[in-house]
């Protein structure tokens, strides 16, 4: 699976995504910006990852995507979270919850 | 498949791919304007900006690849993808394939050629409107057991006058036919019907009329209608032939219409010619000559069974009313049951043949795929891991199914075609119908849904077990490909079965087999090598009045036929053992009170030249055979067969003994000279039944056949006995010259087919099982190759590596052989009707086929088992 320059699992970019429209429906564009504000600029989204992440959660029924006018007045696709994304979103907090415990305490041993 | 797939691209690409290219290629742009905006924003020069934008955004074309495969991924593109992929797949191993779309293509292939003949013809209706209300009349007499005898003039009259329950009811009679043209005479087949056969038949004439009831009566029926074909040849088409006139057995007939081109009569005799029946006053006084056949169509809404019910009570009627009638009944058959009864069972055999064949094809199958999907285990453990759902998977295996189901389906009607092209070509006499049969599109229709049951049948559950490996049990075991014991389980499951099958199929195919052996090696009572048979009439118009001139007439042909150069010696007959038609005469004995005619015994009836029985070789047992004595003014003379002294002489001496035939010679009692060896008649399965013959020199009918011994190939002498009659008399024409063979194997012919296909099918079931076997132990050989390596490192001598391998083998095969025995055991009675002196539960059947079977297997495990006892336990071992 090509991710270029993508340092982020395939998964965790998913989850991310999720968790940025959580907050409300976003253009591609804005997802990619939001996911860096919230990571204070950490983390970079590739578009060559960021667009093929959001067709494959679209296709999994987790986001839906509709036409609208972005904030400049253009022509933007939005995408919105579904329920079955709120849920999914849900199970994969608490996965990586888990996850990232676990890799911190085996971080954490010397 | 070609079309399908382009007109759905072509939909497709209209309807849908343009409107999600163009909306991703708009979403790509607006996220490029974004962020060049931005760029911008942050102070950069708007060229550089859109350049810095662009180069961040990477390679828009591959990312809209990417993204294409995730949204384009509709049900049919995913579909596609699949099989693009499993059609590489299966080029990858094209030996896998190749056998694997053979094997299908054969039980494919046989079972559209037998499903064409089944359709053709038993279940395709008859080509007449209406055909389920066509039924055919007959009269019985169940005391004689005569259950098909035709019908007499009056009774057909008085059937016909009094019944309610048909629309109409005709009746007709073969007859042939001498048309006098220029020069020598030509024989035609000709039918006499009554005035409401066609149109109960719903046939019009393509040209003209048909006839009327004013010319279905003595002296007005000199009209004719004709065949097309006929009309064609005779008249080549023209439409000037009608009230034209044909001269047929001497006498002029109009000619009133032509039938329709390419109607077929099925039931019907082909004839050249057709006129009313228009009875003679003697046929209508004759209450005793069964001589017509009948058919009817029912009124709508009447069953059968009512119109039985109403037609013997008409028959019981009428036997109260004229003596000759006492004890006859009717029979009504449906046309259809009339014409294909017969080949029921036969062909549902061979169908039922057939299916075990493909199913033991489709364990075949189904087994090379669970040897394929163990080396593929990796392969579908990783797709599993990149996101296949099991579904997806088992999808994809199915798919790999269904091509080469395709494939063989595509194969196996090639196959079909030449088989059914052969089977119609060589199958002439076998089937009634058999030159109507054709593949068409239920053909097709059957093979593409058998296709798809098969590829369902053998493709689910390798799809199944192969797509629940899990992960880490594949990549752990990826080196010799794991083993699960529920499929090893499951292959040897198919093993067994296929053997079963083999086993059924084999048992009944060597029944059918030894029942055919019996069938040639049954005594004759005659010799059927070097005969040449051929038919001759001496119609009335030729010799009027006395039969004395007949008579005269046939001995000058026998002597001038035994003259002809090859001709070891010639005779005359009506009532040959083989061929169409039994003269049946009743008769009783003159020391016995005479019975009335109801009570009479009867007997098949024959006329022969002196030196007939000489001619067929058949033994005169006792008494003398007929010589010059025997002339019309001399007493009267008989001899009987074995079956007619068993039947009515309890011991008692019949020479000498005299009895009253009731044949137009019934005033001048016959006395018994002599007695023969039974000659079987007819399919030969029959056992003879009794039988008179009588000197052709003092009863002498219409029709005669003249038999000829030969000293080389009978067919040579067609000429020269054609040439011979001539010369005794230019107008007498001669037909169906042939070679008795000829009959006999007609008689022979639908046996011999049934057995040779079903001979054919067992065979293809044995090959395929032991295949079978083959392939299970050489891939157990490979399963257990770690296993006997520690054996044979732990001091185990090969050959015990070898018998373990026979072992396993030969419990399979055992199972396999008790299951299918049993089986056997259960399903031949269903054939017992087509055996003959064999029963359904054959001992020799029953030995030879399991131990054929046996040995099969045993070297169907010879090599792996070979192969066992030579593993190199360091290489086995290190394989891991």
């Amino acid at each position: 699976m090509p991710t270029p320059d993508t340092k982020l699992l395939q998964g965790t970019l998913d989850m991310l995504i999720l968790k940025a429209l959580s907050l409300g429906p976003l253009h591609g564009y804005g997802v990619g910006q939001r996911i860096m504000q919230m990571s204070e600029d950490a983390l970079r989204v590739e578009e060559g990852s960021l667009y093929p992440a959001l067709y494959r959660i679209e296709r999994q029924g987790w986001i839906t995507a509709e036409w609208g006018v972005s904030e400049n007045n253009l022509r933007a696709k939005f995408y919105k979270l579904t329920r079955a994304g709120r849920k999914q979103l849900r199970i994969e907090e608490e996965n990586w919850e888990r996850l990232a415990g676990a890799v911190f305490k085996v971080m954490q041993t010397n | 498949m070609f079309w399908l797939r382009l007109i759905y691209s072509r939909l497709y690409g209209l309807l849908r791919k343009n409107r999600i290219e163009r909306e991703m290629e708009d979403e790509m742009r607006f996220h490029l304007l974004m962020r060049t905006r931005e760029n911008i924003e942050r102070g950069m020069r708007p060229d550089e900006a859109e350049r810095e934008a662009r180069r961040r955004f990477g390679n828009v074309g591959r990312v809209k690849d990417l993204a294409r495969d995730i949204k384009g991924g509709g049900f049919m593109e995913t579909l596609l993808q699949d099989l693009r992929y499993g059609a590489r797949m299966l080029m990858k191993n094209p030996g896998f394939t190749l056998v694997a779309v053979i094997t299908l293509a054969l039980g494919i292939g046989a079972n559209t050629a037998i499903f064409s003949l089944v359709n053709g013809v038993l279940l395709r209706p008859l080509p007449y409107a209406e055909p389920e209300r066509i039924v055919r009349v007959f009269e019985n007499f169940k005391k004689r057991n005569l259950n098909f005898a035709g019908l007499t003039a009056p009774g057909f009259i008085d059937w016909r006058a009094q019944q309610t329950v048909f629309e109409d009811i005709a009746a007709y009679q073969a007859i042939g036919f001498d048309l006098m043209g220029e020069g020598e005479s030509q024989r035609v087949l000709g039918m006499r019907a009554s005035a409401g056969f066609f149109s109960l038949l719903r046939i019009r004439p393509a040209l003209g009329r048909g006839f009327t009831s004013a010319e279905d009566v003595f002296g007005k029926g000199q009209v004719v209608i004709l065949s097309d074909r006929f009309w064609r040849e005779r008249f080549n088409g023209a439409n000037e032939a009608l009230g034209k006139s044909l001269t047929l057995n001497g006498a002029a007939y109009t000619i009133i219409g032509v039938l329709p081109a390419g109607l077929q009569l099925t039931g019907f005799a082909d004839a050249d010619v057709w006129v009313p029946i228009a009875f003679e006053p003697f046929e209508l006084e004759n209450r005793g000559g069964h001589n017509y056949q009948a058919a009817a169509r029912l009124k709508p809404g009447v069953t059968l069974a009512q119109a039985q019910a109403e037609m013997a009570a008409i028959a019981a009627r009428l036997g109260e009313q004229y003596d000759a009638s006492k004890g006859w009944g009717a029979t009504l058959v449906s046309m259809q049951e009339q014409i294909v009864g017969n080949a029921r069972t036969p062909l549902l055999l061979l169908f039922s043949a057939v299916g075990l064949v493909l199913l033991i094809a489709c364990a075949n199958v189904a087994n090379l795929l669970l040897a394929r999907a163990a080396s593929r285990e990796r392969e579908f453990a990783v797709r599993a891991a990149l996101g296949a759902g099991r579904m997806r998977i088992v999808r994809q295996l199915l798919l790999e199914s269904l091509l080469l189901t395709l494939c063989g389906a595509l194969l196996g009607w090639l196959f079909s075609s030449l088989a059914v092209a052969a089977v119609v070509k060589f199958g002439e006499a076998t089937f009634p119908r058999l030159e109507e049969v054709r593949l068409n599109g239920q053909a097709l229709g059957f093979t593409i849904g058998l296709s798809m049951g098969a590829a369902s049948l053998f493709g689910l559950a390798p799809a199944w077990m192969a797509s629940g490996v899990s992960l880490c049990v594949a990549l752990k075991d990826a080196g010799r490909g794991s083993t699960s014991g529920r499929r090893r389980r499951f292959r040897a499951g198919l093993v067994v079965t296929q053997i079963a099958l083999a086993v059924v199929l084999l048992i009944g195919a060597s029944l059918l087999l030894r029942s055919f052996a019996r069938l040639r090696a049954v005594d004759f009572g005659y010799q059927p090598e070097r005969l040449l048979t051929a038919q001759l009439a001496m119609p009335d118009d030729r010799f009027p009045g006395r039969d004395r001139q007949r008579m005269a007439f046939l001995a000058r042909v026998v002597e001038r036929a035994s003259a002809v150069p090859g001709v070891e010696s010639a005779s005359s007959v009506l009532g040959l053992p083989l061929g169409a038609g039994v003269a049946r005469s009743a008769f009783y004995f003159l020391d016995k009170p005479t019975p009335p005619l109801s009570e009479m015994p009867s007997a098949q009836y024959a006329q022969i030249s002196a030196n007939y029985f000489q001619t067929m070789r058949t033994p005169l047992l006792r008494g003398r055979a007929f010589d010059q004595r025997d002339v019309v003014d001399a007493p009267f003379v008989a001899i009987v067969n074995e079956a007619f002294v068993r039947a009515f002489f309890n011991g008692e001496e019949p020479l000498g003994k005299r009895l009253r035939v009731m044949d137009s010679r019934r005033e001048r009692p016959t006395e018994i000279v002599g007695v023969v060896r039974d000659m079987r008649r007819g399919d030969l399965t029959e056992p003879a039944s009794p039988q008179m013959f009588f000197p052709a020199t003092q009863r002498c009918w219409v029709d005669a056949q003249i038999v000829l011994r030969t000293h080389g190939d009978p067919a040579a002498l067609k000429e020269s006995l054609r040439r011979a009659v001539s010369e005794v008399d230019a107008a007498q024409s001669l037909f169906l010259i042939r070679p008795f063979d000829e009959l006999l194997g007609n008689a022979l012919a639908q046996r011999r087919l049934q057995m040779t296909l079903l001979a054919v099918f067992a065979g293809l079931a044995l090959a395929l099982a032991a295949v079978g076997i083959y392939g299970v132990m050489a891939y157990s050989v490979i399963q257990r190759g770690r296993e006997i390596g520690v054996r044979i490192t732990l001091g185990a001598q090969p050959l015990q590596a070898l018998t373990l391998i026979l072992r396993y083998g030969l419990t399979l095969a055992t199972m396999g052989v008790l299951i299918g025995m049993t089986g056997a055991w259960a399903l031949t009675r269903w054939m017992s009707g087509l055996l003959f002196e064999i029963s359904p539960t054959d001992p020799v059947s029953f030995v030879l086929i399991p131990l054929l079977l046996l040995s099969v297997a045993l070297l169907a495990c010879w090599w792996p088992a070979r192969r066992a006892s030579k593993v190199n336990p360091m290489i086995a071992l290190r394989a891991e």
